[in-house]
């Protein structure tokens, strides 16, 4: 049954700082859709609670994770590619580091702002919900597949576009579903077909060796 | 694919019509079983079976080709049907090297299956664009090198190791879990040809050709999913059991 109610998210936060954590739930309270709030005081015990949870959106300060894993954040869980992530940050953060996540909130940030924050991450973790029922290609979309036709890797696609590589993958994910077709060499045709790409540019870049 | 806990086979009721896969039995004539599903053929003739067997049932043929009556079913039943419940005891009894011999067949006939519709999808698309034809040209080719090299791996490392595991000489080191987990999808790139062909190639002057590429397509996805379906839901879990066996 569907209800006038707004959509109520799941949320964990990984912070080690009482005071900050407290702040966060506060904040957080007086918005209904972000009351449903789980905190943790460190990661081992915020991700073992990931599968029982579900969460939507993982709120979490960096500086929990080693260094050398910071740049791999959503492989340390296999359902965190599954959710939207926000980095709790304090002072300075690595940019490589801060790129793996949705978005990421400041101490400093006023209340509004993080909610606005949170909310773009949610909708943007998951691509364009409004019009995922139509069948084509948005613009983003298009051009990731252009991309992923000249063989970019997601990685590359992520760092020209500014986004996480996990959000590269949700736009993937969107164009097959629309297009039908799912390999990259068949995305190419798609490109060419439609004239996406320079069909010459494509010659001398080597497609047809 | 759902599979009973149980692996009982459910009544007949549960598949309504005369044409029910789990109406055949080994005294169903063949004729009536092609004519239920005239993609049998395909499996006919990987099982060397000729036509012309006039009003022979399945018991009289297999015993005349030396096939064992549960695999000819077993495998006319999963290849009539979608979401056919897999039950235990067809694993249980199957003799795997009936198993084999029958992908190796399958294999074969891919193979020869796909040069062909290279040819096909080249007259079709002779009034396209010259781009156009060298574009698909070239997506068929790759499609046909990774087919191969599945079929190839299948033969020169699965099968083998399966053969001596099931003759009492385990392996050394292999095991069927590393062919699970490599197990790659040759669909994925027939069903993006058929999606360009059906959707994104412009219109030419060779709709008939076009249709005929496309049936041919829909068959061959058709058959490699429920190839694909038998290596992963009867072929794997089969070497898994005589794996644990082998380790008791």
């Amino acid at each position: 049954m569907k209800t006038d109610r707004p959509h109520r998210y799941r949320l964990i936060l990984i912070e080690p700082s009482a005071i900050v954590s407290r702040g966060i739930r506060s904040l957080l309270s007086e918005h209904p859709e972000f009351e449903n709030l789980s905190v943790y005081a460190d990661l081992t015990h915020g991700l073992e609670q990931l599968p029982r949870l579900h969460p939507d959106l993982l709120l979490i300060n960096p500086s929990v994770i080693d260094y050398q894993k910071r740049l791999l954040v959503r492989s340390l869980a296999p359902t965190l590619g599954e959710m939207a992530l926000v980095a709790v940050v304090y002072g300075l953060m690595e940019e490589d580091a801060l790129k793996q996540y949705d978005g990421h909130i400041s101490l400093y940030d006023e209340p509004a702002q993080i909610i606005r924050k949170l909310r773009k991450a949610l909708e943007e973790s998951r691509p364009a919900p409004a019009h995922s029922d139509g069948y084509e290609l948005s613009g983003r979309e298009k051009e990731i597949l252009v991309a992923v036709a000249r063989g970019l890797t997601n990685k590359q696609i992520a760092d020209m576009h500014h986004i996480s590589v996990y959000t590269v993958i949700s736009h993937r994910k969107n164009i097959s579903r629309k297009t039908g077709i799912k390999t990259v060499s068949g995305l190419t045709i798609y490109a060419l077909l439609n004239k996406m790409i320079d069909q010459d540019e494509w010659i001398a870049a080597g497609g047809l060796k | 694919m759902k599979t009973p806990k149980n692996g009982a086979i459910p009544e007949g009721s549960a598949f309504p019509g005369q044409d029910s896969p789990w109406l055949f039995s080994p005294k169903s004539k063949l004729a009536d079983l092609i004519q239920a599903n005239y993609k049998l053929l395909f499996v006919l003739r990987r099982m060397g079976i000729a036509l012309g067997f006039g009003e022979t049932n399945v018991e009289e043929m297999c015993r005349r080709y030396e096939i064992s009556p549960d695999f000819f079913l077993m495998i006319c039943r999963i290849h009539s049907s979608d979401n056919l419940p897999l039950p235990d005891e067809w694993i249980e009894r199957l003799k795997v090297s009936e198993l084999i011999d029958y992908l190796h067949r399958s294999h074969q006939y891919y193979s020869r299956q796909i040069p062909l519709l290279r040819q096909k999808v080249r007259q079709m698309a002779s009034p396209c664009e010259p781009i156009h034809l060298k574009i698909l040209e070239r997506f068929i080719d790759d499609y046909q090198q990774e087919t191969l090299h599945h079929f190839a791996y299948e033969e020169e490392t699965v099968f083998p190791y399966i053969r001596d595991l099931a003759e009492g000489r385990p392996g050394n080191g292999y095991s069927i879990e590393q062919f699970e987990r490599n197990h790659s999808n040759i669909e994925e790139k027939l069903n993006d040809l058929q999606n360009i062909i059906l959707k994104y190639l412009p219109e030419n002057s060779q709709a008939d050709l076009r249709d005929e590429v496309l049936f041919d397509i829909f068959l061959l996805e058709e058959d490699l999913n429920k190839h694909t379906l038998i290596e992963n839901h009867i072929l794997i879990p089969y070497v898994a059991q005589l794996e644990s066996h082998e380790n008791r």
